[in-house]
């Protein structure tokens, strides 16, 4: 819109594009089928962690996320166990019903204070995930599902078939998926509704005074985000080809608290804030993993030394040493008033 | 027709009554001044016309049509805006971002589909007619990259006026607009109510402390004490009435009259 935060609006796009990129090719890089999995699951949790900041653009905290999570996961995996519908159906359906859901309980959660509503979010996903857990005939209750099937040969006309079934293929369907809706997250953010619900976040009363339709905004924000974690419990599901709802779990409790660790940890004030937390904490505790019962500790002390050190995050640390030392804080450019012109459009 | 009209509006919290059966009608084009001592009910009769307190008993009509009840949001899409007292502004904006918002009528409108709207659209570029134009008006344009938060005292209450008249409202609630201001800055934002009366024709309703500031805008004058309704005229009127005197200073002063 106007050429004075032109250059810093490329920024992010450019960061993603970057981003993008080095994930297409680390797994590679790091050699082993072992790797795809383990980047599969890191940008299955960017995913998460980003559509977590979501929720937070209304300066809400959701303690929840993998409730929503999990209805994406089973969700698709029963409907391609059970329905037989293929995965390229499967997925997006299996993320409307996480949406669904969120649709159902959004008005009641959204009514109360924050911290009522990240309660409220726990205690939902806690639900979600004991129906998962004690439902014998249909999630299989403590056995879990097993054979969940990958997803099968994509027909391109010309190119013929491309298979995604090994896990090194997975990843980049996984990243297919993950990088449309980063980039569609990026974009909500930047648009009018993203405007408003910084505003809503700010000075509630005030928005509505102005007409913002508060409840309606809020809610289609929870909606939104949690589509997205359900489209991530779909790849995950998918990625497993087995899944299970113990309290340790990817659907426990202790996983939606990572994923607010990963977003703060990142710097929940920038929208690349949370992918950056999500990978590294993700890829550390992955090499944490021979010692599975230590890694909340890992990850805790990782996430105190992290604030700490950078309070607003390792994004906001990077942003503001970007300022101070980067090539913008040579020429110190005087601003351009962008007010002729501006106006009858 | 008035264009703000209460009837017999009152509220009541448990036992307390905080406003009792107040009458008002404001002319359109009229600067309306609520006035009265500490907890006289100002505030409160303001939060029952703006929507955010649900009225106890009573009615308001915008225009003549009832809109009791009704949440603030639909207000606003009815031309009703509000100007907060103290700094109540958009903390993490730029100015022109937070006039933006306040274009937000302008931007999606209302009704069911203004989410959608939103949804599809940029940050439109056809409000920035709007927002300049508040901008302009609240003498903000040289602001327009700056934090809202960093702005001196004057100017944030200048901007909370920017904000509510990018919505283009026809009837304006301002909650002591000049509370805290220094000489120069009260200077600055009477000019600008007067003018939007003068210049837009807008209604305006104005609760403040600074005596000599309503006695000095304001076409009419209602005065409350413990909710009710004491007196309601001209500013001369008003400042003569024995129970004006007798509710701001007690009996038998007459420094109020000679404000």
């Amino acid at each position: 819109m106007s050429a004075r935060s032109s250059s810093r609006r490329l920024l992010a796009p450019a960061g993603v594009i970057a981003l993008v990129a080095l994930m297409a090719v680390a797994p590679g890089v790091m050699g082993s089928a072992y790797w795809y999995a383990i980047f599969t699951t890191v940008i299955i949790n960017v995913l998460l962690a980003t559509s977590l900041r979501t929720i937070f653009l209304v300066g809400r905290i959701s303690l929840g996320h993998v409730g929503f999570m999990l209805v994406g996961a089973y969700g698709s995996a029963l409907l391609s166990m059970r329905v037989g519908w293929p995965l390229w159906a499967t997925i997006p359906v299996a993320a409307l019903m996480a949406a669904a859901v969120a649709l159902i309980v959004a008005y009641p959660f959204l009514r109360v204070a924050g911290v009522y509503f990240a309660m409220l979010t726990l205690l939902a996903a806690e639900t979600l995930r004991l129906v998962a857990f004690n439902w014998k005939s249909m999630t299989g209750a403590s056995f879990g599902l097993s054979g969940i099937p990958g997803p099968g040969p994509l027909h391109i006309p010309l190119l013929g078939a491309i298979e995604f079934g090994r896990v090194d293929r997975y990843y980049y369907l996984a990243l297919l998926v993950v990088v449309p809706s980063l980039l569609v997250l990026y974009l909500l953010e930047r648009s009018d509704l993203g405007l408003k619900w910084r505003a809503i976040r700010d000075g509630e009363p005030l928005a509505q005074s102005v007409g913002v339709p508060v409840m309606t905004y809020k809610m289609a924000n929870f909606v939104i985000a949690c589509f997205f974690a359900g489209l991530a419990g779909a790849l995950y599901a998918h990625g497993q080809r087995g899944l299970d709802a113990e309290a340790t779990s990817r659907f426990g409790a202790l996983m939606s608290m990572y994923l607010v660790v990963y977003m703060v940890v990142g710097g929940e004030g920038s929208f690349l804030g949370p992918a950056v937390g999500a990978t590294l904490l993700t890829l550390i505790s992955q090499l944490a993993n021979s010692a599975k019962e230590y890694q909340p500790i890992v990850v805790g002390v990782i996430a105190i030394l992290a604030t700490i050190a950078m309070p607003d995050g390792i994004a906001g640390g990077a942003g503001r040493a970007w300022r101070r030392w980067g090539p913008a804080a040579a020429r110190a450019k005087p601003r351009e008033v962008e007010h002729a012109g501006a106006g009858d459009s | 027709m008035p264009a703000l009209e209460t009837r017999s509006l009152s509220k009541w919290f448990g036992g307390l009554t905080a406003v009792d059966g107040v009458d008002l009608d404001v002319d359109p084009g009229e600067i309306l001044g609520l006035i009265g001592p500490n907890g006289a009910g100002k505030s409160t009769t303001l939060g029952l016309i703006s929507g955010f307190l649900p009225p106890s008993a009573g009615q308001v009509l915008l225009d003549g049509t009832d809109v009791t009840g009704h949440p603030p949001h639909r207000l606003a899409s009815r031309g009703l805006a509000r100007m907060f007292q103290q700094n109540v502004l958009f903390g993490s904006c730029t100015v022109y971002d937070s006039v933006q918002i306040g274009a937000h009528l302008q931007a999606v409108g209302s009704g069911p589909r203004a989410v959608l709207r939103a949804l599809a659209g940029r940050r439109r570029a056809s409000v920035a007619h709007d927002v300049w134009n508040a901008l302009d008006f609240a003498g903000l344009a040289d602001d327009a990259d700056t934090l809202a938060t960093s702005l001196p005292h004057g100017k944030k209450r200048l901007l909370g006026l920017a904000i509510t008249l990018a919505g283009r409202p026809k009837v304006l609630l301002l909650d002591e607009p000049v509370t805290g201001m220094n000489a120069d800055e009260t200077r600055t934002m009477l000019g600008i109510v007067s003018r939007l009366r003068d210049e837009r024709g807008m209604t305006l309703v104005l609760v403040e402390h600074n005596m000599e500031a309503v006695m000095s805008i304001c076409d009419r004058i209602c005065v409350l004490n413990f909710g009710r309704r004491i007196a309601y005229g001209t500013p001369a009127e008003v400042s003569d009435d024995p129970a004006v005197i007798d509710a701001y200073l007690g009996v038998g002063t007459d420094d109020f009259v000679n404000l």
